[in-house]
C-alpha cells in the first residue's frame, strides 16, 4: 500500500514536467499568432490540438500502462513539441499535416507498446522471415516507383501519403537482429541476418540514400555487439566498411560531393556547399540566445523543414537551447538503454538497446551533418523533422522500448509476488 | 544477461562520447568560427540588416572617416583617392568581393547586429531607422598611403605591426581597386569576376603566398640557435657550392667545385652535368663564416649547411612553431596559411633550409615573425579593431591584446634581434638603416623562375619601447630585395615614427 503510494507520487511529479512543455507550445503558439498583421488562429487551434495530442496520449498511455516509462514520453514530448513550433513557424499547413503522422504515429506507438509488453509471442522464425521478405521488396520499390528528392531516390509517393520505407524497416532490422542474436552469436550461424543486412545495404545505395546505410550499418554494429561483445568482428566490421566508404569515395561523385562539402563548403558555395554553408550561417546568425521565433530567415536554407529543421532551431532559439536538444537525445538515449539493462532475457534487450542506439545514432549523424562534424548525409532529426514515415517509426519505437519497459516491471512485480 | 550489460556499457559509451564530441565540437566551433560565418558576405541575413539598418562608419586610428552611410542608405568611402586606394583591401567592398575586409568581417558590428536588446526595442518604438555602431581600425592612413606611394609601380604588399600590442598600423596590397568603381569585377551578367586583372582584388598581406627566400634564413637560424650548442660562437665553412648526386640527391661534401674562378667568371663549373648544386646568390663565395656574418651576407651554402646538419625535420618544426602552416583563426584578420614542405633529398632540404623548396611564405605570417623576435619572442595577435563605438557615442568594444604564442625564448628572441641588426649596420640590408635608431632585419632574394626577375623581400623591425615597429615588405619580380624592398621599409618605417 505504501509502495502504491510513492508511485503515484513519482508519476505526479513527473506530470509536473509537462507544465514547461505547455507553457513552451503557449506562448510560442500566441507569438504565432500575432506574428502577422491579422490574427492568425490557426495558430492557437494548432498550438491547441498539439498539446491536447501530447498531454492527452501522455495520460492514456499512463492509465493504459501505470508501469510504462514516463520520463521517456516526455522527453519525446519536448522534441515533437519543439519540431511542430518550428514546422509551423515556417509553413503552417506542413505542420497540421504532421500533426495528423504524430496522431497516426501515437496509436501506432499504444500497438507496438502492446506488442511488445510480451515479447515471448513475437519470437517466431516464421514472423522473422516474413519481415525480411516484406523488406526487402519494400525496399526495393522506390527503386521501381520513387520520386528522387535532393537527390536520393527513397520515397514512395502513395497520393495523399508519400512513405520512405527506409525509415519503417530501421525498426524491422532491429528486430530480425534480435532474434537471430538472441539465440546464436556465432558468425556461421546467421549467415541469414547476414544476407538481409547486405541486401538492404545494397538497396539503400542504389537509392542513394547515404544516412540511412550510416544507421542501419550503426545500429547493426551496436546490436551484435551487445549480443556477442567479440570485438575482433566488429573492428573487423569496421575496418571493412572504411574501406567500402573510401572504395564509395573514389567511385560515386555524388559521394565525393559530400565529403568536398565538408571539407570545405565554401569552396563550392553555389553548388554543392551551399546547403552546409546555409546551416552555418543560420546558426552563427543565432548566437546564443537566438533572433527570436519568427524574427530569423530560416527560408534560405534548403531542406529547412526536414533534415536541416536544427539549423532553424539555432537560428530562432540559440545556440544554448540548441544544446539542450542535443541534451534530450542523451537523456533519450540513457532512458532508452536503462529499459535494456533491466532486461531478463536476451531478445528483449537486443532489441531495447537496438531501437534506442538507432534513433541516438540518427540525431548524431544528421546533428554532426550539419555542423560540419562529418559529411552532412540527409537523415531526418528524430521526432522534430516534418516527415511522416520518420514520426511513425520514430514513435514505434518509443512503444517498442515501452513495451520492453513494461515487460521487465510486470516480470519484476510477479517475481516480487513468488 | 552479465555479458549482455558489459557490452551495452561499451555501446553505452562509445554513443556517448559521439554526443559529446557532438556537443564539444558545435561549442569551440561556434566560438572560432561563429563570427567569420555570420559576417561571411553570402549571408542573406546581413543583406536583411542592411536594409533595415543604417550601417556605421569605418574609421582609421586617428578618427579619419574612411566609410560612411549617405542620406539614401549608400555606402560612401573617403574623398582622398588615394587613401581609399591604398586601403581598399582593409576596408573591402559591401558585395564581398574582397572578403576579408572590414566591410565584412565587422559587419555585425556596422550594422548593429552586437546591439543590445533594449537598444533594438528603443529603435522600433522611436519609428527611426537603427543605426549601427562605429568601427575604429588600428590603421593610420596616412602612414598606409606612405606605404603604398612606396610600392607604387609594383606589384606586392607591405605591412606594418606594432609588436608589442599586435595592431596592425598599416596593410596595403598592389595593384589595388578602387571601392568608389567597381564595374571591371562585374560582367555583363553581373557576375563576379573571380580576383579581378592581377588579382587586384586579393589582399596580398594576408592572402599573398611567396615563396620566402633568403628571409627563411630567420627559421632556421631560429632553429639553428635552439637545436646547435654553441650556435653563435661556431664557424661554418661556407667553400662555395654544394654538390649532390644526381639520382638520390645526396649531399657529396667532398666534391671540389673550384670555386674561385667559377666566381671571379660567373660561370658555371664544368662538373654541372654531374652534379647537383646548392649555390649562393651570384655564385659569390665565402670562407669560414660566423652565424653572424653568414646570415648578414645572406650565404645560402653556409645556411644549406645548417639546414642538413639541423635535420628538415627541426627546421620543420620550428617554422611550424611560428605560426608555418598554422590555420590561424583570429577575430580581426583572416590569413591564409603559409606551408612548408619537408624535402625527400638532402638536395631538397638544403634548398628547403634557405626557402627556396616548396616553402611559401605570407607576408602578414612573416611580419608575425618578425615582430615576434622583436618583442622578445612573444608573438601577438595581430589586431585590425581598435574599438566599436555604438550609435550612442558608447564605446562597446576596444583593444585587447593577446598574446598568440611564445615560440621563441627571450635569449633566442635577442640573438635573432643582434643576427638581424647586423644585416642591416653592415649586411645586405644597409639600405634599411635609419639614423638614430637600431634597425634589424632580413633581405630576401626569392628566384621564382628562370626567365622572371625575382621577387625581393625585406622584414625588419625597429628596436625602440616608443616605436615599436615590425615591417614586411614584398615586391614582385621587383629584383633583389636588398636594392628594392629595404628602402621601402626603411621609408615607410622612418614615416611611422615620424607619425607619433
Amino acid at each position: 500500500m505504501k509502495k502504491k503510494n510513492i508511485r503515484q507520487k513519482g508519476a505526479a511529479s513527473v506530470r509536473g514536467l509537462f507544465a514547461p512543455i505547455a507553457l513552451l507550445v503557449l506562448s510560442a503558439f500566441v507569438l504565432l499568432a500575432f506574428r502577422k498583421e491579422e490574427f492568425d488562429g490557426q495558430a492557437l487551434v494548432a498550438g491547441g490540438v498539439l498539446l491536447v495530442l501530447l498531454y492527452g496520449s501522455y495520460r492514456m498511455f499512463c492509465g493504459v500502462y501505470p508501469e510504462c516509462d514516463r520520463h521517456l514520453l516526455i522527453i519525446v514530448d519536448l522534441l515533437i513539441a519543439v519540431g511542430i513550433i518550428v514546422q509551423y513557424r515556417i509553413a503552417p499547413d506542413t505542420a497540421l499535416k504532421q500533426l495528423l503522422s504524430i496522431g497516426i504515429g501515437i496509436v501506432a506507438m499504444f500497438v507496438a507498446a502492446l506488442l511488445f509488453s510480451d515479447t515471448e509471442r513475437l519470437k517466431s522464425r516464421a514472423l522473422c522471415y516474413l519481415l525480411m521478405a516484406g523488406s526487402v521488396g519494400l525496399l526495393a520499390l522506390p527503386l521501381v516507383f520513387g520520386d528522387e528528392q535532393y537527390g536520393a531516390k527513397n520515397w514512395i509517393d502513395l497520393g495523399f501519403f508519400s512513405l520512405q520505407p527506409s525509415e519503417l524497416i530501421k525498426v524491422v532490422l532491429v528486430f530480425v537482429l534480435a532474434s537471430f542474436l538472441a539465440e546464436k552469436t556465432r558468425l556461421r550461424d546467421l549467415w541469414l541476418p547476414g544476407v538481409f543486412l547486405v541486401a538492404l545495404l545494397g538497396l539503400l545505395m542504389l537509392e542513394r540514400d547515404l544516412g540511412a546505410v550510416l544507421i542501419f550499418f550503426g545500429a547493426t554494429i551496436a546490436v551484435y555487439y551487445a549480443a556477442t561483445g567479440n570485438k575482433l568482428v566488429v573492428g573487423g566490421g569496421i575496418v571493412a566498411s572504411g574501406a567500402a566508404a573510401y572504395l564509395c569515395y573514389v567511385l560515386f561523385p555524388h559521394v565525393r560531393v559530400r565529403v568536398q562539402a565538408w571539407q570545405n563548403p565554401w569552396a563550392d558555395y553555389y553548388d554543392s556547399g551551399y546547403q552546409v554553408a546555409q546551416g552555418l550561417m543560420a546558426i552563427a546568425s543565432g548566437g546564443l540566445f537566438g533572433m527570436g521565433l519568427g524574427m530569423g530567415t530560416p527560408q534560405s536554407i534548403p531542406a529547412y523543414d526536414t533534415d536541416y529543421i536544427f539549423a532553424v532551431i539555432c537560428e530562432e532559439f540559440g545556440i544554448i537551447f540548441g544544446l539542450c536538444v542535443v541534451a534530450l537525445y542523451v537523456l533519450f538515449l540513457l532512458r532508452g538503454l536503462s529499459t535494456a539493462f533491466q532486461c531478463t532475457d536476451r531478445f528483449s534487450a537486443l532489441v531495447a538497446l537496438g531501437c534506442t542506439v538507432t534513433i541516438a545514432l540518427q540525431a548524431f549523424i544528421i546533428l554532426g551533418g550539419i555542423i560540419k562534424l562529418i559529411p552532412l548525409t540527409g537523415v531526418t532529426m528524430p521526432f522534430v523533422s516534418y516527415g511522416g514515415s520518420s514520426m511513425l517509426s520514430g514513435l514505434i519505437a518509443v512503444g517498442v522500448i515501452q513495451g520492453i519497459g513494461i515487460q521487465n516491471q510486470r516480470r519484476r512485480e510477479r517475481g516480487k509476488e513468488l | 544477461m552479465r555479458s549482455f550489460r558489459k557490452n551495452a556499457r561499451a555501446v553505452l559509451f562509445v554513443v556517448l562520447a559521439l554526443f559529446v564530441a557532438l556537443a564539444v565540437y558545435f561549442v569551440y566551433a561556434l566560438y572560432t568560427y561563429g563570427n567569420r560565418w555570420q559576417t561571411n558576405p553570402y549571408n542573406v541575413r546581413l543583406q536583411d540588416q542592411k536594409s533595415a539598418v543604417t550601417a556605421g562608419d569605418i574609421l582609421d586610428r586617428n578618427g579619419t572617416v574612411l566609410a560612411s552611410t549617405d542620406a539614401e542608405g549608400n555606402r560612401t568611402y573617403i574623398d582622398d583617392k588615394s587613401t581609399r586606394l591604398s586601403l581598399a583591401h582593409v576596408i573591402g567592398d559591401s558585395y564581398g568581393l574582397t572578403g576579408s575586409g572590414a566591410e565584412s568581417l565587422f559587419a555585425n558590428y556596422l550594422l548593429g547586429m552586437d546591439s543590445s536588446l533594449f537598444e533594438r526595442l528603443g529603435a522600433l518604438f522611436s519609428g527611426q531607422k537603427q543605426r549601427g555602431s562605429n568601427v575604429k581600425l588600428t590603421v593610420d592612413a596616412k602612414l598606409n598611403d606612405c606605404a603604398a606611394e612606396n610600392l607604387s609601380g609594383y606589384k606586392g604588399a607591405v605591412v606594418v605591426m606594432n609588436y608589442k600590442t599586435g595592431e596592425i598600423l598599416a596593410m596595403t596590397s598592389s595593384p589595388t581597386f578602387d571601392l568608389n568603381d567597381l564595374s571591371a569585377f562585374f560582367d555583363e551578367e553581373g557576375k563576379e569576376a573571380e580576383t579581378g586583372e592581377d588579382g587586384a582584388l586579393v589582399n596580398r598581406v594576408t592572402a599573398g603566398q611567396y615563396t620566402p627566400g633568403s628571409v627563411f634564413k630567420i627559421i632556421t637560424a631560429a632553429a639553428a640557435l635552439r637545436y646547435l650548442p654553441n650556435a653563435q660562437e661556431m664557424l661554418i665553412e661556407c667553400g662555395g657550392p654544394m654538390a649532390f648526386d644526381k639520382e638520390q640527391g645526396r649531399y657529396l661534401p667532398n666534391v671540389s667545385t673550384t670555386p674561385e674562378e667559377d666566381a671571379e667568371n660567373k660561370k658555371k663549373p664544368e662538373s654541372e652535368l654531374e652534379y647537383l648544386y646548392v649555390r649562393d646568390y651570384q655564385s659569390s663565395f665565402h670562407d669560414e663564416l660566423s652565424l653572424t656574418t653568414a646570415f648578414a651576407k645572406s650565404c645560402n651554402v653556409s645556411f644549406a649547411k645548417i639546414g642538413l646538419e639541423l635535420g628538415a625535420d627541426r627546421v620543420v618544426r620550428m617554422a611550424q612553431e611560428l605560426g608555418v602552416g598554422v590555420d590561424f583563426t583570429f577575430r580581426d584578420i583572416v590569413i591564409y596559411p603559409s606551408s612548408i614542405e619537408k624535402g625527400k633529398s638532402d638536395y631538397e632540404n638544403a634548398w628547403m633550409s634557405v626557402g627556396q623548396y616548396r616553402d611559401v611564405l605570407t607576408p602578414m605570417n612573416l611580419c608575425m615573425i618578425t615582430a615576434c623576435i622583436a618583442n622578445d619572442g612573444i608573438m601577438m595577435e595581430p589586431k585590425l579593431l581598435h574599438s566599436v563605438i555604438n550609435s550612442n557615442n558608447r564605446i562597446t568594444k576596444s583593444l585587447t591584446q593577446t598574446v598568440y604564442s611564445t615560440p621563441l625564448s627571450t635569449e633566442e628572441a635577442q640573438a635573432l634581434q643582434q643576427l638581424m641588426v647586423a644585416v642591416v649596420e653592415s649586411g645586405t640590408g644597409t639600405r634599411a638603416q635609419i639614423d638614430g635608431y637600431t634597425v634589424g632585419g632580413k633581405t630576401g632574394t626569392a628566384q621564382v623562375g628562370s626567365n622572371v626577375e625575382d621577387h625581393a623581400w625585406f622584414t625588419g623591425f625597429v628596436l625602440s619601447d616608443d616605436h615599436p615597429y615590425a615591417i614586411t615588405v614584398v615586391v614582385e619580380n621587383g629584383g633583389s630585395g636588398g636594392t628594392v624592398a629595404a628602402p621601402i621599409a626603411r621609408n615607410v618605417l622612418k614615416r611611422a615614427i615620424e607619425l607619433d
